[in-house]
């Protein structure tokens, strides 16, 4: 009786984790296998894999054609130098704030815990935009990396509470030895927070590649600063590709696989992290 | 405070403090100024020109109107529905979301081979653009020829094609790919928790002879319990942020029926969608965004007071 | 404090959780940042390379960049620039430039910071947004005889000309007509196209009855933005059956949407899941096309410069298609049908080298030999008299004589709201939502069109209170002859 019951519940589960896995990668493959269909093929039916072979060649022309090196390049300069800045500048301020006093602490402190419980939304790159016109910046690429890397307050949160959970006797060891503040940042602080840093910098990176809102504004009116994410979205409104759908499928299939090769790499790695977390806890 | 009722200070040991300041500001500033451009300074811009109308360059010099913006928002028939629909759509995205990632978490968490690798496949919508994803959705529910009205049409499940995106559906079909976007993120978030639980009390609780319901209902939903209030929390101010899904899949139509009211507040500086023609507003859209942040704040704080009235009960 | 409190306790768990996956990343990391110095670096050299160039040529040549949104025409413009920029003395290199998204925001956010280009193709919108504003040039100014002689037909006051200022010059004309698929047509066994509202419902109702089995259907209409739907068609049909314009009637210098609802209601039954192509609300033009070209479409309404174009080179269609005037109620026409000029270029007033855009406009935009050219392509409808008598249409136009601007076509005068588009604000919904709502929805129709009135007269009469908005009324005024 109670074998069989173990038996209905195991079965129930594995039919849960079975749709859910479905669920879960349909989508991408969809646009992934999608992306080597012919268009007719793509909307005439419900075959799940291509019929007429493989086509490839819409990724050239959606390389070619969409101009999407250019964009991929951009990608690829934004995100990294976005995630570049969010870590040293979180790390440096979250370094300041759990171990440094100074005069205003309090006040600055407030202001950037306070700032995320208020969430204005997209409106606020209306001001963004005019701030960095002003500065001349709005048509670099620089001003679009400033813009997406932003104010940063959850990432020096972040890094701060990670450097609250070390022992202040290390910094003291380090004083007495003679080290400047900048030495106690960077020899013994820094090594200690790469785990942290590390998650600011993936999280940075995934973010700034996946942006669309703010990337499609800051580039409305200089196209040359669109990223894949913005080029794919867009294809939906340009003339030729709205109706080709495999080029739409292509190009989706161009922005997300980085991110996913990404993840494949690092994945071992992030199980190994999961079941480590496990034994420790 | 006793700063100021010590006796001045040597100027030895101000200049000291001094070198202090400056030295922590050194390395504080490159965020801070980062922070004060791109976080401080468009709040309060935004929060200025609640109070002006303006309609961008060439349009005249921003007028001051007082309240009347927000007397608009409050009389604006549409902006109240994009703000019902923002309760549809987080309450039911939170409501498919948590449980179905708890379920997951639970049945993944165990020791077993595979798991790990189902535990990153769950992962992968979470690292993903979810405006190209929007893209993809936009195809996959097509009603003429996306791939989902032909399976069920070829399976013979439905005659006629299902309209996903009509007014009817698309609020149900946006949910569906909001939950697709979440599950993996609460999944890791509630494996976390339960790692946390201690192997002795469920150990405890077996010897006690509690079955596997028990043991889930009285040792580990309680003890996840502080876990899933932040959860919960996060959840919820995701859910009235989401913007560009909406954005890309339906553009918060048709017929306002999945505006959401950042995406309505976004709308009067901003086009949605390629093509479509705005009359700017900003003060206007300010003024909208002013209230959507309110709304959304305010919801957090009831949250918070309700679950830690809750704590006091039980 | 409770806050910082809680905020603590959520970072914590935040970075309990991320720090799971923390050893993972490492690596990703550091591969990312020893790219990252290889790769950032390209950017800036971009950057350089764009400014020596700009600074060599404002020495040696002056630039003009000229920004528009058209695509279909853009093989023929840059072979003209091209030509243009070997061959002139002036010294003078064009910049042609499209912008198929977003255009008219990526203008304000040019004008925004400062940087606006020099030449920048028409649209409705975005010309009406800075009319008053001063931010485009006087042409007049540099107008010679000739030129004057050449477009003196196409220079109407209330449309291009304001207060003796004269801004751009169409060339080319597109308005609204019903195109129909004709294989459709005869399969359903209609011999002719509809002429009355009242007939165009009917026959769509019949197409989607005998062929939706075939998937084929009466009607269609991009509904996913309401804006392209039914500025492509309704506001045509207000014209032509209502005499109203944008919902104005220039006689009385009020709103009166009410008299829509004959209209309205015909949409609504064209919408209705008996007759309309399925998933019309989340159509976009261009897909809608796709169907009109696999003949999957009876008939629908849109504008007369690109259709044929289209179904020649982006969408090839095998059925043969056929253009009709739009249908009105009872067949009874009451005012003209407005057209929208086009092929027409606007001058920023704020350009460093005025003089060197107009020389390059006159040379490439207004050339004759070029609009003959374009014309003969097939690419836009000439208006002007000089370019219509040398040249051979393209065949399509001889097919299809309503594609032409006629004689029951005409000019209208700007609208209140079109003349301070940006001060006359609607509380509410706008016309095209609001129609889209009242077609699609259960709302009470004359009731909603009525509440649409109100907010537009409310938002007239608070415009001009402020002085921010002109009160137009025209005595006597004759929707057949709109432009008197």
């Amino acid at each position: 009786m109670a074998k069989s019951k173990k038996l209905i519940m195991g079965l129930g589960i594995g039919i849960f984790l079975a749709v859910m896995i479905i669920f879960t990668i349909y989508p991408i493959l969809y646009a992934v296998i999608g992306s080597f269909k012919t268009n007719s093929e793509l909307t005439a039916g419900g075959n799940f894999l291509p019929q007429n072979g493989w086509h490839i060649e819409n990724y050239y022309k959606a390389f070619i054609e969409a101009d999407f090196t250019k964009y991929a390049i951009n990608s690829v300069v934004i995100s990294i130098s976005c995630m570049l800045i969010a870590v040293i500048t979180s790390s440096l301020a979250g370094y300041v704030f759990a171990r440094r006093e100074f005069v205003g602490k309090k006040f600055i402190m407030s202001l950037y815990v306070g700032l995320m419980f208020i969430a204005l939304g997209s409106v606020t790159l209306y001001p963004i935009y005019d701030m960095l016109s002003k500065f001349g910046l709005n048509k670099s690429i620089i001003g679009l990396i400033l813009a997406l890397t932003g104010g940063q307050a959850s990432n020096v949160l972040l890094v701060m509470g990670f450097v609250k959970s070390l022992p202040k006797e290390l910094d003291e060891a380090a004083i007495i030895d003679g080290c400047s503040v900048y030495g106690i940042f960077f020899r013994v602080i820094m090594p200690l927070i790469k785990p942290i840093l590390a998650v600011v910098a993936l999280f940075t990176f995934r973010n700034s590649w996946n942006d669309y809102v703010t990337t499609m504004v800051m580039s409305i009116s200089i196209p040359k600063l669109k990223t894949l994410t913005v080029a794919v979205v867009q294809l939906k409104y340009s003339m030729n590709a709205a109706a080709e759908w495999h080029i739409m499928l292509a190009g989706a299939s161009i922005a997300i696989m980085p991110i996913l090769i990404v993840y494949f790499f690092a994945n071992k790695q992030f199980i190994a992290g999961l079941t480590a977390g496990a034994v420790k806890g | 405070m006793h700063k100021k009722i010590t006796p001045p200070v040597s100027s030895e040991k101000l200049k000291r403090s001094i070198k202090e300041n400056v030295k922590s500001y050194s390395l504080l500033l490159p965020n801070l100024i980062l922070f004060i451009a791109f976080s401080i300074y468009p709040c309060i811009w935004t929060l200025k020109y609640v109070f002006y109308r303006y309609g961008g360059i060439g349009t005249g010099e921003p007028k001051f109107v007082g309240m009347d913006n927000i007397m608009r928002v409050f009389r604006d028939e549409v902006y109240w529905k994009t703000v019902k629909n923002t309760f549809v759509y987080a309450g039911a995205k939170i409501l498919f979301v948590i449980p179905l990632a708890f379920l997951l978490a639970l049945f993944l968490n165990k020791k077993r081979r595979g798991n790990g690798l189902l535990q990153s496949v769950i992962f992968v919508p979470t690292i993903m653009s979810s405006a190209v994803m929007g893209l993809v959705f936009y195809l996959l529910f097509n009603v003429y020829n996306g791939q989902i009205n032909n399976y069920l049409m070829d399976w013979n499940i439905i005659k006629q094609p299902i309209n996903w995106l009509g007014t009817d559906n698309a609020m149900k079909t946006v949910i569906i790919t909001a939950v697709w976007g979440g599950i993996g993120n609460y999944m890791v978030y509630f494996i976390a928790g339960l790692q946390r639980i201690s192997e002795e009390a469920l150990e405890s609780a077996k010897i006690d002879g509690a079955n596997g319901m028990q043991t889930l209902w009285y040792i580990t939903i309680p003890m996840l319990g502080p876990i899933l209030k932040i959860i919960l929390m996060l959840s919820i101010t995701a859910a009235f942020n989401d913007m560009s899904n909406v954005m890309v899949l339906t553009e918060g139509g048709p017929n306002y029926s999945t505006m959401v009211m950042s995406l309505y507040g976004y709308q009067f500086f901003f086009p949605i969608s390629a093509g479509s023609i705005v009359t700017s507003q900003y003060g206007y859209g300010a003024a909208v965004s002013t209230v959507s942040a309110a709304i959304a704040g305010a919801v957090t704080i009831i949250y918070l007071f309700v679950s830690k009235k809750l704590d006091e009960v039980y | 404090m409770v806050f910082t409190k809680k905020y603590i306790a959520i970072l914590l768990v935040m970075v309990m959780v991320l720090s799971l996956n923390g050893c993972s990343t490492k690596k990703e990391q550091t591969n990312g940042g020893s790219n990252g110095a290889n790769v950032t670096e390209l950017p800036e050299e971009d950057e350089k390379n764009t400014s020596n160039t700009e600074t060599e040529t404002n020495t040696e040549k002056t630039k003009i960049v000229v920004w528009s949104k058209n695509r279909h025409d853009a093989d023929l413009i840059n072979k003209k620039v091209e030509e243009y920029n070997a061959s002139n003395t002036d010294n003078i290199v064009v910049e042609y430039q499209i912008y198929t998204e977003n255009y008219e925001q990526a203008i304000d956010m040019a004008f925004q910071s400062g940087e606006a280009p020099d030449i920048i193709a028409h649209t409705p919108p975005a010309f009406l947004k800075y009319l008053n504003s001063g931010k485009w040039a006087d042409l007049s100014q540099f107008m010679d005889d000739d030129f004057k002689k050449t477009f003196s037909s196409v220079i109407v006051p209330g449309m291009n000309e304001f207060d003796g200022k004269v801004y751009f010059i169409p060339t080319s004309g597109t308005t609204g007509r019903l195109f129909y698929n004709k294989n459709i047509f005869e399969k359903a066994g209609i011999t002719n196209p509809p002429t009355t509202l009242e007939e165009m419902v009917e026959d769509a109702r019949l197409i989607t009855e005998k062929l939706s089995g075939e998937g084929i259907y009466g009607f269609a209409a991009p509904l996913k933005s309401p804006t392209s739907a039914f500025a492509r068609a309704l506001s045509f049909q207000a014209h032509r059956g209502l005499g109203l314009s944008l919902g104005y009637d220039f006689s009385t210098g009020q709103y009166d949407f009410a008299k829509y609802a004959p209209i309205i209601k015909a949409w609504k039954e064209l919408m209705s899941a008996d007759i309309a192509f399925p998933g019309c609300e989340s159509l976009d033009i261009d897909p809608l096309r796709t169907q009109f070209a696999a003949g999957k479409i009876g008939m629908y309404i849109s504008y007369t410069h690109a259709e044929p174009g289209v179904y020649a080179n982006q969408f090839p269609m095998t059925d043969a298609w056929g253009v009709a005037q739009i249908p009105v109620s009872d067949g009874n026409v009451v005012g003209a049908q407005g057209y929208t000029p086009s092929g027409s270029y606007l001058l920023n007033a704020d350009s460093k080298n005025l003089d060197a855009s107009w020389k390059a406009y006159k040379a490439i935009f207004a050339d004759i030999d070029f609009l003959t050219d374009y014309y003969e392509s097939g690419l836009g409808i000439s208006i002007v008299a000089d370019v219509i008598e040398q040249s051979q249409p393209a065949q399509v136009y001889i097919d299809n004589p309503a594609l032409l601007i006629g004689s029951t076509d005409s000019i209208w005068p700007l609208t209140p709201q079109e003349k301070n588009s940006s001060n006359f604000i609607v509380e509410g919904t706008d016309m095209y939502t609001t129609f889209s709502a009242l077609v699609l929805g259960d709302v009470d129709i004359d009731k909603g069109l009525q509440d649409l009135s109100d907010r537009y007269n409310a938002a007239l009469k608070a415009g001009i209170k402020e002085g921010t908005i002109t009160e137009i009324k025209i005595n006597g005024f004759d929707p057949k002859n709109p432009s008197k």
